[in-house]
């Protein structure tokens, strides 16, 4: 994950991201990204843990 | 008075049977522990705001009537709770401009239609994100950390400046402090508080909960919250199965955690529980796991406040938030997939052992010092943050109620503890193997360094 990616990034969401910041965002990203768990091949067939309750007012 | 020499130095259950009785006026109770509060919170820090006067005037309007179960008991409400007439500043400067609130969030509404009595607000880590709780400090040793983010509330209890507390706890929130301060920390199973006028952290992780000074407190300020809390006495656990987990994310530990554990495996067995161990591997990625929800879902509630105020945020939550928003959508649901699994993996050990808890360490060392970023477990560093979360982050995962509960004092003069994680809605069952500990462990007495603090300061 490189500054430029990260910059790049930043302004398509619309984070206001100082370029003083921006090593230490792409630095925890690289980080971050491959984690979150298992492999996609461990967790075929799992659905994630959350769930999407219809509701209405009426 | 009895064995006590002011009415703060009671339990919550003692001080609501004698207030039940007759014998002790809720105004005289709240204050005292007004009285306590102001002693301690110069030592401590760990409120934000107190509202002395209107909880002097809720604790007159209740002498000499009948009420609830909690009647004239002074609590105290972690800063990301509503409490009607105060701003939730959340302790950030990004909430600081924030209006007072028209209403009391749902676990706040529940105590008072109890009787209880909201003496004031306790310091959070920003935006409950956090183990440090600055600028609160440890009555056990005023140089740590009281734990975080529900530190406040912590100190708080430990010291006696409130009989009970309401905490969230994302990923330890209210058991690390309680741990850390030597007293109980209860995280129901997820959404059993409701988590209405709350500061959100994360969605699908924050859990409302509790500190108190004991289990019988602790099963009292509960019954309030939810239904199907067993009476505070209620503590037969015989025939009961537990199973305790050592492998990782709940190892490496220090030495004083693991003798804490060993006492509590023993006070289980002298109480006729059945105690044997299990592994569940498919929790050892729980700390990955929780930082990518944590991160995603916190980035997306703080949003417009990340983008209109970036510079009122702190430099370590605000990187938090910022790479969390830009977090691929992938990561975030490959981490809601985990955990599902990991899921699935605790309910299929509880079955295949017959299991009614998992026993655990809370933490893997006593409470760090303020300024202490690493602790060393056999010679190696390890972030304090990700040593405190990675054992009880499994829970909030998993969703399963969790109490943390004293094993007694190590070497270093600082509280250790172990949890009890229960199936989910099943709280009274964890309660209960809860006091079957405390009942086996020496009283820890009152917090060592405050008590030193408040006479060399006489």
């Amino acid at each position: 994950m490189n500054d430029e990616a990260v910059v790049a990034l930043a302004r398509a969401v619309g984070l206001p991201l100082p370029a003083e910041r921006v090593a230490e965002v792409a630095s925890s990203l690289e980080a971050q990204i491959p984690r979150g768990g298992w492999t996609a091949d461990d967790l075929e067939d799992i659905e994630p843990a959350v769930v999407f309750e219809p509701r209405w007012e009426r | 008075m009895g064995a006590v020499s002011a009415p703060w130095e009671l339990g919550l259950v003692e001080a609501a049977e004698r207030i039940a009785a007759g014998e002790l006026a809720p105004s005289e109770l709240v204050a005292s522990v007004l009285e306590r509060l102001e002693e301690v919170e110069p030592l401590l820090s760990a409120f934000v705001s107190v509202d002395a006067e209107g909880a002097l005037r809720a604790a007159r309007a209740q002498d000499g009537r009948s009420g609830g179960a909690l009647r004239g008991i002074p609590v105290a409400i972690k800063d990301i709770f509503d409490v009607q007439g105060f701003p939730t500043g959340g302790g950030c400067d990004a909430y600081a401009d924030a209006p007072a609130a028209a209403s009391d969030a749902a676990a706040v509404s529940s105590l008072r239609a109890a009787g209880a009595i909201v003496i004031g607000k306790t310091t959070t880590h920003e935006l409950a994100c956090g183990v440090y709780t600055p600028p609160t400090r440890n009555p056990w040793d005023l140089g740590r950390s009281a734990g975080g983010s529900s530190g406040g509330s912590g100190a708080a209890v430990a010291a006696g400046a409130a009989l009970g507390a309401i905490g969230s706890d994302t990923g330890g929130s209210i058991r690390i402090p309680a741990a850390h301060c030597g007293i109980v920390g209860v995280k129901p199973t997820y959404d059993r508080v409701s988590r209405a006028g709350a500061l959100a952290l994360s969605w699908s992780l924050d859990h409302v909960g509790l500190v108190a000074r004991s289990v019988e407190d602790a099963m009292l300020l509960l019954s309030a919250l939810v239904d199907g809390v067993p009476p505070p006495r209620d503590a037969d656990v015989g025939g009961l199965r537990v199973g305790v987990l050592r492998d990782a994310p709940f190892a490496p530990v220090d030495p004083d955690v693991t003798a804490g554990l060993a006492d509590a495996v023993d006070a289980l067995v002298t109480a006729g529980v059945s105690v044997e161990e299990v592994a569940v591997p498919a929790l050892e990625k729980s700390l990955e796991v929780e930082f990518a929800i944590v991160a995603a879902e916190a980035a997306s509630y703080h949003e417009a406040r990340l983008r209109r105020t970036p510079d009122r945020i702190g430099d370590g939550v605000r990187g938090l938030l910022e790479w969390g928003l830009l977090l691929p959508a992938s990561t975030y649901l490959r981490a809601q997939r985990t955990r599902r699994a990991m899921q699935d993996a605790v309910a299929g050990t509880f079955a295949a052992h017959q299991l009614d808890a998992l026993l655990a360490p809370t933490v893997p060392a006593a409470a760090q010092h303020v300024e202490q970023l690493e602790y060393e477990f056999g010679g190696t560093s390890e972030p304090v943050i990700e040593a405190l979360v990675r054992t009880t982050a499994p829970f909030n995962l998993v969703s399963m109620p969790a109490v943390a509960v004293p094993t007694g004092i190590g070497a270093a003069g600082m509280p250790t503890s172990v949890q009890i994680a229960a199936r989910p809605f099943e709280e009274g069952v964890a309660l209960r193997l809860a006091a079957a500990i405390e009942r086996g462990t020496p009283p820890l007495g009152k917090p060592r360094g405050l008590e030193a603090a408040l006479v060399n300061h006489a």
